[in-house]
């Protein structure tokens, strides 16, 4: 007989070993509704990963929002402050357009939000959780590490317009070492062009490109951005978490929502990220909440779907068959008797279509 | 076992003797083209043979760990891959051209024929041009001298299409040559290999 975990499907059986990992650590559950006013969303489109929202006009006129993100409504009901820390999840359909569907899709989401003051401790927290809630989808997966202030730190120090300034933020995303070099050959000396190219092209395992980041680092903001990525590490290393995690400059942000640690998380046999995250303090700022602090991520069960998607199952143990007549309490009895027994039981006046079976029973006897 | 797509036609067939050169060749490649996944004589590689504009969709679903795939294609397709290598082969440029007595008519929207509408767009919006794209999938060339268009962005090697046909080139858009591409979530699980082919074909380009 199957347990009730396993009658549940991959994706439902995943996000319970995640809802009990965020509980354990002292996260609650947020819930919200799935509508928003439009406006809330428009003035912060930047910050959606597509800025197209399915509006309608609710019953008192105004032009509402199906929910695009949940960041942001968490943001916006948020009662935390400094002192007093909100440290919530949450797993909740969100509407977005699909890449490659070109439609519209509601899609699913677990996030963890962690808002108030982010302490190193709770910035190693947060990491230590995303890196969990991969290993526990499936344990070959990796999670990449980026910090905001080290990009941005070896940008502020070179002489670049705005437009290369952008060329050259793309190329590192795309670790494209040969066009960034072309982007910046009027600008900059070839000793410059040769770091921002070594920034591109740098990722992989802590211990090796930890080093090799330092090494290229100089200012304040990059040799912060080291020093925090060091405490980050030396942490998950101490208490043996940091298998998964790689150095990787490639994740950029916009800076009006995200500074500091950034986060994507892959699986092995999905082909894009599964998780994304990061500290968005700017956001907070943007949405009149000064002072605060946050972190958090969110992995999307739509990029999961096909990974976490099982073969339908056409098996039952026992087929009872009866005639159209036949007494419908000795069909009952029949059926009943066998579900008792832990079986998966089918009764029809023919034999199923589509479904494998072990055994069949005929109830004789009419009404 | 890595799965490199490659654009069948002559860029496939240059790339795939650069992928030999390094030791990972196939017994087949050139026999029997009706096959359309290819395997190394040690068995560790496997080649498809797609569309070139194709190239870089295999990559971006994981269904190829890499790729090689114009520059052209992937301006205008913009896909979530890395770019690792500038291959230095099918060297060509995406330019506008015309008539060679074409004259610019500012008050009218300028009508664009092209197989790249994307780049094409980006192109005039940056430039703050009002334009119609009309999309066309070949002999592009054909649109301006029928009227259809006033002016083509398209693809540029010699220039000689252009010339029989008394068209011109009036400024170029970009540069484009084949680029070594990989799937994000691939390279993350397969890097070690992936960068030893990167730096094979570094030295292999240069020498």
């Amino acid at each position: 007989m199957q347990s009730q975990h396993e009658l549940l499907r991959p994706d439902e059986q995943a996000t319970l070993v995640l809802r009990r990992l965020y509980e354990r650590y002292g996260y609650k559950k947020f819930r919200m509704n799935r509508f928003e006013e439009y406006d809330f969303y428009a003035v912060n489109r930047d910050f959606l990963a597509n800025g197209q929202i399915i509006t309608f006009t609710g019953l008192d006129g105004k032009l509402m929002a199906l929910r695009p993100d949940v960041t942001l409504s968490i943001v916006k009901k948020t009662q935390a402050d400094a002192g007093a820390a909100d440290r919530l999840y949450y797993t909740e359909p969100v509407y977005r357009p699909c890449k490659h569907a070109s439609a519209y899709r509601e899609s699913f989401q677990v996030g963890v939000e962690h808002i108030g003051e982010i302490t190193p401790y709770a910035s190693v927290e947060v990491v230590s959780l995303a890196a969990r809630s991969l290993s526990l989808i499936e344990a070959d997966c990796v999670l990449d590490i980026s910090h905001t202030g080290y990009v941005e730190g070896l940008l502020a120090g070179l002489p670049m317009d705005d437009l290369t300034r952008r060329a050259v933020r793309r190329c590192i995303e795309e670790k494209n070492a040969h066009e960034l070099r072309l982007a910046v050959a009027d600008t900059l000396s070839g000793e410059e062009a040769a770091r921002l190219a070594a920034v591109a092209q740098l990722s992989g395992p802590f211990p090796q490109a930890l080093p090799e980041a330092r090494a290229l680092a100089s200012g304040e903001m990059m040799l912060a951005a080291i020093a925090e990525l060091e405490t980050l590490y030396a942490a998950m290393a101490a208490s043996g978490e940091a298998g998964p995690l790689r150095l990787d400059f490639s994740i950029t942000s916009d800076a009006k929502y995200y500074s500091g640690l950034m986060l994507r998380g892959y699986i092995r046999g999905v082909p894009s990220a599964v998780l994304s995250g990061g500290r968005y303090d700017p956001l907070l700022r943007r949405m009149g909440k000064p002072g605060l602090s946050a972190m958090g991520f969110a992995i999307y069960f739509d990029e999961l779907a096909r990974f976490l998607s099982a073969e339908a199952d056409t098996a039952v143990e026992t087929v009872v068959l009866y005639k159209p007549d036949a007494d419908p309490a000795a069909v009952t009895r029949m059926v009943h008797s066998r579900v008792a027994r832990g079986e998966r039981v089918w009764a029809g006046t023919a034999l199923p279509k589509g479904l494998t079976w072990s055994r069949v029973l005929e109830v004789n006897g009419h009404a | 076992m890595l799965n490199i797509a490659l654009p069948k036609g002559r860029l496939g067939d240059k790339v795939y003797r650069l992928f030999a050169q390094m030791g990972f060749d196939c017994p087949d490649f050139f026999e029997d083209h009706r096959k359309l996944v290819l395997e190394s004589a040690a068995g560790d590689i496997r080649y498809f043979l797609v569309k070139p504009s194709d190239v870089a969709i295999y990559v971006e679903h994981g269904a190829a760990d890499i790729g090689v795939v114009g520059r052209d294609i992937l301006l205008e397709t913009r896909p979530d891959v890395y770019e690792l290598l500038d291959l230095k082969l099918g060297k060509c440029r995406l330019a506008i051209a015309g008539p060679n007595d074409f004259r610019d008519r500012p008050d009218a929207p300028l009508r664009v024929a092209t197989k790249f509408p994307n780049v094409t767009r980006r192109h005039y919006q940056g430039k703050n041009r009002d334009i119609e794209v009309i999309k066309l999938n070949g002999s592009i060339e054909l649109a301006p001298l029928l009227g259809l268009s006033d002016v083509i962005v398209d693809i540029v090697e010699t220039g000689t299409t252009l010339k029989e046909n008394n068209l011109r080139v009036f400024e170029d858009i970009a540069q484009s040559s084949a680029r070594l591409i990989a799937g994000k979530g691939g390279y993350k699980f397969k890097r070690p290999r992936i960068d030893s082919i990167v730096t094979q074909m570094t030295e292999a380009i240069e020498t």
